[in-house]
């Protein structure tokens, strides 16, 4: 398979992995924070990278019935929430294709003061590092 | 009927070519008083003869495409005549005969006066007076004007009137007839920006000649301390001349050196008895027409021109020994490292690294199994001379929690820095046991993609993909750490004199696309399940149409960093194109970078970052391939490939000259030994195997097919 790079995202935030920071969206990519996964809120988006997803399942929902996947983290392995492969119910067909992500697995990482010019490389004071460890 | 004559000609030169030696040291190639000239009874006897043509071959275009229609029978008594004129010229000329003209057209006619002049020029170079005088005389060719030999002798003399009175005669008006405006004012303080000057066209021609024979007499003068003749010169005739007052007063300070060593140093000249008239000639050639005065030492630049270029385009150029003129320089492919002699398998999942330590004796291979491999390099002198190398596995270096891509020997090969994934390991080589890690905790957020040891082995640096740079003692202590954020560093290298990095680098941040920012990604396409891309416009939950959902590319460039102050110092523009890696080239002036798709691209980093070339060929699309100079001189690169061959180009040439197969899956990495002169190179892949490459054995040992064939069993059973 060789050695691939996991990906790496920018947007106004980037939403990721709460247990390992592996990025998996941005929020551009979300089309709806009004869902509930197993625990709780969640998001649905357009698209999500560097994860995996399980065996194809119906499965019985409030809006009717759907066939998912369940989505992993490709670096931690953390269940991150569903993809949808197929929608029952036709006024559900928006969501193909689209991802569920569960606020509780993920963290959003707003994007830092954006600087236009050449990026700076500043020094760590020592003391500051040495206190953390 | 030019047999008498070639007689005469070649063997009493031979006689006397001692005796014009010492004419040589002085004034080579331009020596125009001759000591082993001919008597002129002699010299009388011989006859002129004028043939037609010129130096060309009218059956050359035989050799490489359909000859055009032509009246060969008209032409063929001309060839004959060309035939014994090149008898004469073989000497210096011969190589040029035996092969059709450079990239397999048709030789260029060279016109019969220059190619009897340039034979001339080498003759009188190279001593052989008396032949130069019976050419001259047969063919009624000169290699200069009577006056244009004057000159030459007078300037060499240091008879200066005398030879500013031969000026005109050489195409040089007495009097300064156009008089340009000044010229911008350039400081103009040695011999060495004299020619500088002359480009630049600061008054007319004679006034440029004049000025340079006049400060190169100024400058005699005070050689020798005439300080007043120096000034007479200075106000008589340098101030006459001279188009910039800079320029005076710059020589004028030249009388305030202290001595004869002060002089030479603050003029950058070297004095009458030193190479100074002979510089001043070739500037003074400048001027005056080739056809009177033949630039100095021409045939051998012709010569030397040849053999470059033959080595320029020579594919498998090793050495840049003297070659013989005689053929065409070509070095034979079989020393090339193309033949596979050890299969190491000890790995058991893809091999994604390979390094070999500073003294190419010991190889560490890195890779998904989560394991690092030591090999150690065995030689062996073989039969019929030359060495043959065997590989043992040495130690295997287990404890890596992850899976390691990144590695780096210490510069005296005792330690091996290895990472998985967010962890640093520092490993003792000998003993193959791991040195305790005294920084407790990881400084890494992320992935580390890259480690480099500084030159004097003080100092390793690790970075990863969290933008973080961190600087380690030799025994594992973090010294200091950068934050680079939002640039993500992918892989860098470090100049050999240990002040700068050169890094491929990704600003994290997003993309401005139509006055827009844009989300952006960085990444391998990947050959899952992940959809990247346009995607097809769909109906939102509001039944309106959605906008489709993209991610724009982030940007991809070079950065050199300077370590003491963590300045960006140079940059390169977007490469719009995924870096995979970047490799130093030996003489630390280049820099190879691997780009997703399928290119490699050479850039020079002094004085500054610029494009140089690329390759192609090779395939690389979704995962992390790494590239390599190849030794000596770095001539050769080479690349791994998806398809699972290894490429090898040559110089500037953007395909590549051989495609290397063994490999039955991707090859990751290649790695050239650092000792240039064993020309071994090692391929991993993700078969899970790595790959020794050396020359062909029957080629370079003088062996028998038997033998070598029976080595390469052995070496194979050795490993499996």
């Amino acid at each position: 398979m060789g050695r691939a790079f996991r990906i790496y995202l920018a947007g106004e935030s980037v939403l990721i992995c709460r247990q390992c920071g592996n990025h998996l969206a941005v929020s551009e990519g979300v089309m709806s924070k009004q869902f509930t996964g197993q625990h709780g809120r969640a998001l649905l988006v357009q698209q999500v990278v560097n994860t995996y997803t399980g065996d194809a399942e119906d499965r019985d929902m409030r809006t009717g019935r759907h066939t998912v996947r369940d989505v992993f983290c490709r670096v931690c392995h953390t269940t991150l929430g569903w993809k949808y492969d197929f929608a029952f119910e036709h006024d559900q067909k928006y969501k193909e294709g689209k991802f569920i992500l569960e606020r509780e697995m993920i963290t959003e990482k707003p994007e830092s003061k954006r600087d236009l010019g050449r990026p700076r490389i500043e020094e760590v004071p020592v003391r500051e590092l040495l206190a953390r460890v | 009927m030019g047999h008498p004559l070639r007689h005469n000609g070649s063997h009493p030169s031979n006689g006397s070519a001692g005796e014009a030696g010492p004419s040589n040291g002085h004034s080579l190639g331009i020596s125009t008083v001759t000591p082993g000239s001919l008597p002129p009874h002699i010299l009388g006897a011989i006859r002129p003869v004028q043939p037609p043509g010129n130096l060309m071959y009218e059956d050359d275009r035989d050799w490489y495409h359909e000859p055009e229609s032509h009246e060969d029978g008209i032409e063929s008594t001309d060839d004959g005549d060309m035939d014994e004129d090149d008898g004469e010229a073989k000497h210096n000329k011969h190589r040029a005969m035996d092969r059709p003209g450079v990239g397999g057209g048709k030789r260029m006619p060279v016109e019969r006066e220059e190619a009897v002049r340039l034979m001339l020029q080498g003759l009188r170079d190279i001593g052989y007076h008396q032949a130069a005088d019976v050419l001259e005389a047969e063919s009624g060719f000169h290699l200069s004007t009577a006056a244009a030999s004057d000159f030459q002798a007078a300037i060499l003399g240091g008879r200066w009137s005398e030879a500013l009175a031969l000026l005109p005669e050489l195409g040089i008006p007495t009097a300064s007839n156009t008089v340009e405006p000044e010229s911008s004012s350039s400081s103009i303080a040695s011999g060495k920006t004299k020619a500088t000057m002359m480009g630049k066209g600061s008054g007319s021609v004679t006034d440029q000649a004049r000025f340079l024979i006049a400060q190169q007499k100024y400058l005699e003068y005070l050689e020798v301390g005439q300080q007043k003749k120096a000034l007479g010169v200075l106000r008589g005739e340098l101030a006459r001349v001279a188009k910039d007052q800079d320029v005076l007063h710059t020589l004028s300070g030249f009388m305030m050196c202290l001595d004869k060593d002060d002089l030479y140093e603050r003029a950058v000249w070297d004095g009458a008895s030193g190479a100074s008239r002979r510089q001043l000639l070739e500037h003074l050639q400048a001027f005056i027409s080739p056809s009177v005065m033949v630039p100095s030492r021409r045939l051998a630049t012709l010569f030397d021109q040849a053999r470059r270029h033959q080595q320029m385009t020579c594919l498998y150029h090793e050495e840049p020994d003297s070659s013989s003129l005689y053929v065409d320089h070509r070095c034979e492919s079989g020393q090339f490292p193309s033949v596979t002699t050890h299969v190491l398998a000890d790995h058991t999942d893809e091999v994604w690294r390979i390094e070999w330590s500073p003294d190419g004796m010991q190889l560490a291979s890195a890779g998904k199994d989560k394991t690092v491999v030591i090999w150690q390099l065995k030689a062996s002198p073989k039969e019929g001379g030359g060495t043959q190398y065997n590989v043992e596995s040495l130690h295997q270096l287990r404890d890596h929690s992850d899976p390691v891509d990144a590695m780096a020997w210490s510069p005296d090969g005792k330690t091996l820095v290895t990472a998985a994934d967010k962890t640093v390991y520092v490993w003792n080589t000998k003993t193959g046991t791991q040195r305790p890690r005294p920084s407790a905790g990881s400084q890494h957020g992320d992935t580390i993609s890259a480690i480099q040891w500084l030159p004097d082995g003080s100092e390793f640096i690790v970075a990863s993909m969290d933008c973080k740079v961190v600087f380690y003692s030799a025994a594992g202590n973090m010294l200091r750490q950068w934050t680079a954020f939002p640039l993500q560093l992918n892989d860098f290298v470090i100049t050999p004199d240990g002040k700068r990095i050169v890094a491929i680098t990704t600003p994290l941040k997003r993309v401005n696309h139509n006055d827009r920012l844009k989300q952006a990604m960085s990444a391998r396409p990947s050959d899952d399940s992940e959809t990247i891309g346009p995607a097809p416009v769909v109906l939102g939950p509001n039944g309106g149409p959605m906008q489709p959902f993209q991610y724009a590319t982030m940007e991809h460039s070079i950065a050199v960093i300077r370590i003491v102050d963590h300045e960006i110092i140079d940059w390169s523009q977007d490469l719009r194109c995924e870096t995979t890696s970047i490799r130093m080239s030996s003489d630390g002036r280049k820099v190879l970078v691997s780009c997703t798709p399928d290119e490699i691209q050479v850039w020079s980093i002094d004085p500054g970052l610029r494009y140089l070339r690329k390759h192609t060929g090779h395939v690389q699309g979704h995962f992390l391939i790494r590239s390599c100079f190849g030794a000596p001189k770095d001539r050769f690169i080479l690349s791994g490939s998806e398809d699972g061959h290894v490429y090898v180009w040559q110089g500037g040439s953007p395909n590549p000259i051989e495609v290397l197969s063994g490999h039955r899956d991707v090859v990751n990495s290649v790695a050239w030994n650092p000792v240039a002169a064993r020309r071994i190179f090692a391929s991993c892949s993700d078969d899970t195997t790595i790959r020794i490459w050396q020359p062909p054995i029957n080629v370079e040992g003088g062996m028998d097919i038997a033998t070598s064939a029976e080595i390469v069993e052995e070496s194979e059973g050795m490993v499996l």
